[in-house]
C-alpha cells in the first residue's frame, strides 16, 4: 500500500494533527484554522495509517505519541512513499531544552523522514509558518507527480506511434526492396526478361509510387510535430472548391478502379475560397482514403454546394461506420476507428485534416452508425469578394 | 506441381511476391486478410506447400488466422507458415517460433532459403 495512490486535489493536502495529549490537538487546530491552514485532528497511528492511504498535506507529530511499535510501522510506510513523495514531518519535542534529546528523537526516524523538529515550547508563529513551508513544500510534489503521469502518458503514446510508424515506413521499403532485388536475381541469373520497355516502366512507377508514399507518411509525421508546436502554417490564396475536389478524384481514379469502387461527385455551384490549397488538397484526399479503406469496397459519395455561404463538401461511405464513442476520438492524434493492427495507417490524417480547417476557420465533423458508413462533413468559409 | 498462398493486405507487396514466387516456379495463390486466406484454402483441391502470412491486416489480422488454423482446421497446420512482420523481436505474438519469422523489408535470399528449409 503506498502513500497518496489517489490523484489529488488542493483541498486534499490538510496538516495532520497526531497529539495525544488532548488540548495540544485542538490548540494546534485552532491556531492553524485562524490563519487559514485546514487540518484534521488523527486520534491514532491506527487512523493516521488509513488517512495516510489519501493526499495529505503533511504531519504534526507530538512526539509523546510515538510508541516502538508505531514507529516502526510509520518508517515503514515513508519508506514505501513512491519517488515523488516526501511527506513532512513536524514533530513537536517535549523537552526543547535538552539538545540530546533532540538529537535522538531525529536519529530515530533515520534516513526515511522529511523531518523538522519543533522544540516545545513553540510560538504560534513559528508553527504556522512551519506548516505552511511543509504545505507549499507538499504542493509542489503533488504537481510533480502530475507532470510525471503526464509525460507517461505521452511517452506511451509515442511509442505506440513509433511502433505503428515503424511498421508503416516498412511497408513500402519492403515492396522496393523486393522488387530490386528481384530484379537482381534475375539478372545474376542472366535472364534479362524481366526488363522490357513495359516491365521497366512498370518497375520505375513502382517504385515512385512507394517513395510518394514514404514521402507522405514522414510529411504526416512533421505535420504533426509542427501542429503540436504551434508552428504548421498557411499560405491562402484564391481556389474554385469544385475544381480542387475534382481534380482530386482524378488522382484517385486509378485506385478506385483498381478495386472496383464506385464514386460519384456532385458538383454543384462555384465555389470560391481563399485557402491553402496544397493544405486542403491535404484534407480532401484524406477524406477519400479514408472512404476507401473503411468502405468495404461500396460506393463512395462526394457533393459540395453552398450552405449558408460556406462551402460545403460531403464524403459519405457505405462502410463498416464508426461508433459513436469513437467518433471523436478519431479526430484525435494516433487514433484510428479500429484499434490494434487491423488497419494499416498512422492515424494521423484526421487529426491534422481538422487542424488544417479549423486554421481556415472551417468545420471538419462526422456522422456515422457502426456498421452502416460515415459522412464526414467538411464546412469552409467562402472569399467574400 | 508447388503452390503457395501469400496473405497480406499490401497489394504491391502482394503482387511483388506473386511474381517472385512464380518466377520460382511456385503456383500462387493470393489473399488479402486472413479471412480470405481461410476461404481460399477451403476452396483449393490441392493445399499449398508453404504460407507466406502477414501479421498486421483489416478482418482478421495474422494471430487470429494462426488461431482458426488451430483451432478449426487442424488438418492444416502441417503446412509451414512463414510469417512477415515489420514488428520488433519483442512484438511477437506469443507462441510463434522465430525460426518461423521473416522481418520486413523481407530479404529474397533469406526468404528462399527459409522455403526451401521447410519445404
Amino acid at each position: 500500500m503506498t502513500v497518496e495512490s489517489q490523484s489529488s486535489q488542493n483541498s486534499d493536502l490538510n496538516a495532520l494533527i497526531l497529539a495525544p495529549s488532548g488540548q495540544d490537538g485542538k490548540l494546534a487546530f485552532v491556531v492553524l484554522d485562524n490563519s487559514g491552514i485546514k487540518s484534521e485532528i488523527i486520534p491514532s497511528f491506527e487512523t493516521l495509517f488509513e488517512r495516510m492511504n489519501r493526499p495529505c498535506g503533511c504531519l504534526l507529530l507530538a512526539e509523546e505519541a510515538i510508541t516502538e511499535q508505531a514507529l516502526k510501522l510509520l518508517t515503514l510506510r515513508l519508506s514505501e512513499q513512491e519517488t515523488w513523495s516526501d511527506l513532512p514531518i513536524i514533530l513537536l519535542s517535549s523537552d526543547g531544552k535538552n539538545f540530546e534529546h533532540s538529537r535522538r528523537l531525529i536519529e530515530l526516524f533515520g534516513n526515511t523522514a522529511n523531518i523538522t523538529l519543533l522544540e516545545r515550547p513553540f510560538s504560534v508563529i513559528t508553527l504556522v509558518s512551519t506548516v505552511k513551508v511543509a504545505l507549499r513544500a507538499r504542493q509542489k510534489q503533488f504537481q510533480v507527480r502530475e507532470l510525471l503521469q503526464t509525460m507517461k502518458r505521452t511517452l506511451s503514446i509515442r511509442d505506440e506511434f513509433l511502433s505503428i510508424a515503424s511498421h508503416e515506413l516498412k511497408t513500402p521499403i519492403t515492396t522496393i526492396k523486393l522488387q530490386t532485388q528481384m530484379k537482381n536475381r534475375f539478372i545474376k541469373k542472366g535472364d534479362f526478361s524481366v526488363f522490357t520497355p513495359g516491365k521497366v516502366s512498370e518497375f520505375i512507377e513502382l517504385i515512385d509510387k512507394q517513395s510518394t508514399r514514404l514521402s507522405r507518411l514522414v510529411d504526416d509525421m512533421l505535420d504533426v510535430t509542427k501542429i503540436e508546436n504551434g508552428k504548421l502554417t498557411i499560405r491562402p490564396d484564391f481556389c474554385d472548391f469544385g475544381m480542387l475536389v475534382a481534380q482530386v478524384i482524378e488522382a484517385f481514379q486509378a485506385e478506385f478502379e483498381s478495386k472496383k469502387i464506385q464514386c460519384d461527385y456532385e458538383q454543384g455551384e462555384k465555389l470560391i475560397g481563399f485557402w491553402d490549397k496544397y493544405r486542403i488538397e491535404q484534407v480532401v484526399v484524406n477524406l477519400i482514403t479514408n472512404a476507401i479503406k473503411y468502405g468495404n469496397g461500396k460506393p463512395v459519395l462526394l457533393r459540395s454546394f453552398n450552405q449558408n455561404e460556406k462551402a460545403v463538401l460531403i464524403v459519405k461511405d457505405h462502410g463498416i461506420g464508426v461508433s459513436a464513442k469513437d467518433k471523436e476520438r478519431i479526430f484525435q492524434r494516433f487514433e484510428r476507428a479500429v484499434s490494434g493492427g487491423n488497419i494499416s495507417g498512422l492515424g494521423l490524417g484526421l487529426f491534422i485534416s481538422r487542424q488544417i480547417v479549423e486554421m481556415h476557420g472551417g468545420i471538419l465533423k462526422m456522422e456515422s452508425e457502426l456498421g452502416h458508413g460515415s459522412t464526414f462533413i467538411l464546412e469552409l468559409p467562402l472569399s467574400k469578394e | 506441381m508447388k503452390s503457395a498462398l501469400v496473405i497480406e493486405d499490401d497489394f504491391d507487396i502482394r503482387m511483388t511476391l506473386k511474381e517472385l514466387l512464380e518466377s520460382e516456379g511456385f503456383v500462387v495463390h493470393l489473399a488479402e486478410n486472413g479471412q480470405e486466406g481461410l476461404t481460399c484454402l477451403a476452396k483449393l483441391n490441392e493445399m499449398p506447400k508453404i504460407i507466406l502470412l502477414d501479421l498486421y491486416m483489416p478482418v482478421m489480422d495474422g494471430a487470429a488466422f494462426l488461431k482458426e488454423i488451430k483451432s478449426q482446421f487442424p488438418i492444416l497446420s502441417g503446412i509451414p507458415i512463414l510469417i512477415m512482420t515489420a514488428a520488433a523481436v519483442g512484438e511477437y505474438p506469443a507462441g510463434i517460433s522465430p525460426e518461423y519469422i521473416l522481418k520486413k523489408p523481407l530479404e529474397i535470399d533469406e526468404l528462399f532459403s527459409k522455403i526451401e528449409q521447410f519445404l
